[in-house]
C-alpha cells in the first residue's frame, strides 16, 4: 500500500456519501488522472479486507463485499430498515421520470393512466425525485421532476447513462418475463402506497 | 472499482397463482400499480390483443382486487371506472363500426370530456417503463448486497428549503402533537381559535399558495423592501401561507430573501437576473 491508496482510504472511510475523483485529487493536490488509478489501485487491496469501492452517482464509496452481505446483515439487523422501501407503483412512476426527465406531472400520469401526485410526493419525501427548477410561476399541472443522486446511489447507478435503453429492456426476453410475472418477491416491494405510507407515520411520529 | 451489475439473476419464488376455473383463465394475486397493469398483466397471461380482452372479466377482477384492499378510496375506483368506460366505448365501436351514427353536436359539457382511449397505443406507450420498473427493481436488490456508511442519526433528516409542501406537512404534525398535548392538560389558554381558519388538511392548499405566489409577484420591486410590508392582512394564516409562497418563488429564481443580521428585517426584492445567467457567471 502506496501513501497515496492510504490517503484515498482515509478519506473515503470518512465519507458517508460517494466521492468524485475531482474532490479527491483537490483535497490531496493530484491529478484527477492519479486519484483514479490510486481508487483502482485501493480496490484491490480491500478485496481481502472483505470491502470494496464502488462507482455511485458519479463518485466512490467504500462498501462491504458483495459475498458478506449476510454477514453484515447478521451483525447489524437494522442495515435491513434502513432501506428504502417502494411500491411496484413508485417503482413504475421512478421509470417514467427517470427516463423523461425533467418530466411534467401531467406526462407522467398520461404514460401511466392513473392519479400520481400521491406517488410522486413520496417519491420527493424518499429523496429520489425533486421538482425542477424552471422560470415562471409553476402551476402543479406544469410542475416537472427529475430523479436526485440518492436516485443513483440507490440504485447502484454511477449516472443515469447507465440505465438500458427502453428499447434493449424490450427485446430482452428475461426481463419481458420477469415484468410479467408476480413481482413481489422482490423484497424491495410493499404491498401498495397506504403501506408505506403508514410505515413511514410510525417512523415520524 | 466495483459495477453493480443489475442483471445478476435474483432467486424469487413460484408466484403465487389462482385459477379461475369457470373462465379458464389464470390470474396472479398482487399488487397491480394500476389499471394499465392489470390490463397488460391479462393480456400477456392470454397472450390476446388487447381489443379481444374480456372487459367485463377485466372490471369484475380488479373490483375484487380492490375489494381485497379493504381500503380503496373513491378516488382510485373513479379512477379505474373512468377508465374502463374509455375502453368500453373504443370496444363498442370497434365491435361495429358499420352502424356507428354520426356524432351528435357536442356542446361544453361533454367537450371537457376525456377523449376515448387507443388502447394499443396505450398499452404500446406504456409497456417499456413496465418492464423499467422491474429493472430498477433488480438493480435496487443488487445494490442492497453491498452496505456503505450511512449518515448518524442527526444528519439523517434533511429538507430542501423548496420542498414546501412536505416542510409544511412536518409543520403541521408538530402543531397537531402540540396542540393534543395541550388540550390533555387542559391549558386552553394556549390554544388559539383563530387557528381553524387554517386549512386542516396535512398540507395548506396549493390553490392558496399559488394565489399569494401571484399576488406577491405582482407586487415585487427591483428595490428591496420589508416582508411586513407585504403582510396587509395581520393573522396567522395569511402569515403562513405568505412564507411558503416566498419560499416557493426564491426556490423558483423569482424572489430575493434579504436579512443583512441576525434577527433583522426581512426583505425582499424581485430576482434581476435569471438562475441561468447566475449560474454562467458563477462557473
Amino acid at each position: 500500500m502506496t501513501e497515496l491508496t492510504s490517503q484515498l482510504g482515509a478519506l473515503l472511510f470518512v465519507s458517508q456519501d460517494p466521492v468524485t475523483a475531482e474532490a479527491l485529487a483537490d483535497h490531496l493536490g493530484i491529478t484527477e488522472e492519479k486519484a483514479k488509478d490510486g481508487i483502482k489501485e485501493l480496490t484491490e487491496i480491500l478485496k481481502g479486507a472483505g470491502l470494496t469501492i464502488l462507482k455511485l452517482a458519479g463518485g466512490y464509496q467504500i462498501a462491504t463485499a458483495r459475498p458478506l452481505r449476510d454477514l453484515a446483515e447478521s451483525f447489524s439487523p437494522s442495515l435491513a430498515t434502513e432501506r428504502v422501501r417502494l411500491s411496484r407503483a413508485a417503482f413504475e412512476t421512478l421509470s417514467v421520470i427517470a427516463y423523461n426527465q425533467p418530466v411534467s406531472m401531467s406526462t407522467i400520469e398520461e404514460i401511466r393512466s392513473v392519479r400520481c401526485d400521491r406517488v410522486v410526493d413520496t417519491l420527493i419525501e424518499r429523496g429520489l425525485v425533486e421538482r425542477f427548477r424552471s422560470g415562471g410561476l409553476g402551476k402543479k399541472s406544469a410542475r416537472k421532476y427529475k430523479t436526485t443522486p440518492r436516485f443513483l446511489e440507490i440504485f447502484g447507478l454511477d449516472s443515469i447513462a447507465d440505465l438500458p435503453s427502453l428499447e434493449e429492456l424490450e427485446s430482452d426476453e428475461e426481463m419481458l418475463k420477469e415484468s410479467q410475472s408476480n413481482l413481489d418477491e422482490l423484497s424491495s416491494f410493499v404491498d401498495n402506497e397506504k403501506e408505506l405510507d403508514e410505515g413511514m407515520s410510525d417512523e415520524t411520529e | 472499482m466495483e459495477e453493480i451489475n443489475p442483471t445478476e439473476s435474483i432467486e424469487k419464488e413460484t408466484p403465487k397463482q389462482e385459477e379461475d376455473k369457470s373462465h379458464n383463465f389464470v390470474i396472479a394475486l398482487s399488487n397491480f400499480s394500476g389499471p394499465l397493469d392489470l390490463l397488460c398483466a391479462m393480456v400477456d397471461s392470454r397472450e390476446l390483443n388487447a381489443l379481444e380482452v374480456n372487459l367485463v372479466e377485466v372490471v369484475s377482477q380488479y373490483v375484487a382486487f380492490l375489494k381485497k384492499l379493504q381500503n380503496v378510496t373513491l378516488e382510485e375506483l373513479g379512477e379505474f371506472f373512468n377508465f374502463a368506460t374509455r375502453l368500453i366505448l373504443r370496444k363498442c365501436k370497434s365491435l361495429n363500426p358499420a352502424n356507428q351514427e354520426p356524432e351528435p353536436e357536442l356542446d361544453d359539457f361533454y367537450d371537457e370530456q376525456e377523449p376515448e382511449i387507443d388502447i394499443e397505443a396505450v398499452i404500446a406507450r406504456y409497456k417499456p417503463y413496465r418492464i423499467a420498473a422491474t429493472w430498477l427493481a433488480r438493480a435496487k436488490a443488487e445494490r442492497e448486497n453491498y452496505f456503505a456508511r450511512g449518515a448518524g442519526e442527526e444528519e439523517k433528516f434533511s429538507y430542501d428549503i423548496g420542498d414546501v409542501e412536505f416542510l409544511a406537512s412536518k409543520w403541521w404534525k408538530l402543531l397537531y402533537l402540540y396542540e393534543e398535548r395541550m388540550r390533555a392538560n387542559n391549558d386552553d389558554e394556549y390554544f388559539d381559535d383563530s387557528w381553524d381558519e387554517i386549512p386542516d388538511a396535512a398540507v395548506p392548499d396549493e390553490q392558496q399558495i399559488e394565489a399569494r405566489m401571484t399576488e406577491l409577484y405582482e407586487q415585487l420591486t427591483d428595490e428591496p423592501r420589508p416582508l411586513i410590508e407585504f403582510l396587509t392582512e395581520r393573522n396567522h394564516k395569511n402569515l403562513i401561507i405568505t412564507i411558503m409562497a416566498m419560499l416557493e418563488m426564491s426556490r423558483l429564481w423569482q424572489v430575493e430573501i434579504i436579512q443583512n443580521e441576525t434577527l433583522g428585517c426581512v426583505e425582499l426584492a424581485r430576482k434581476t437576473i435569471t438562475y441561468e445567467e447566475f449560474e454562467t457567471e458563477t462557473n
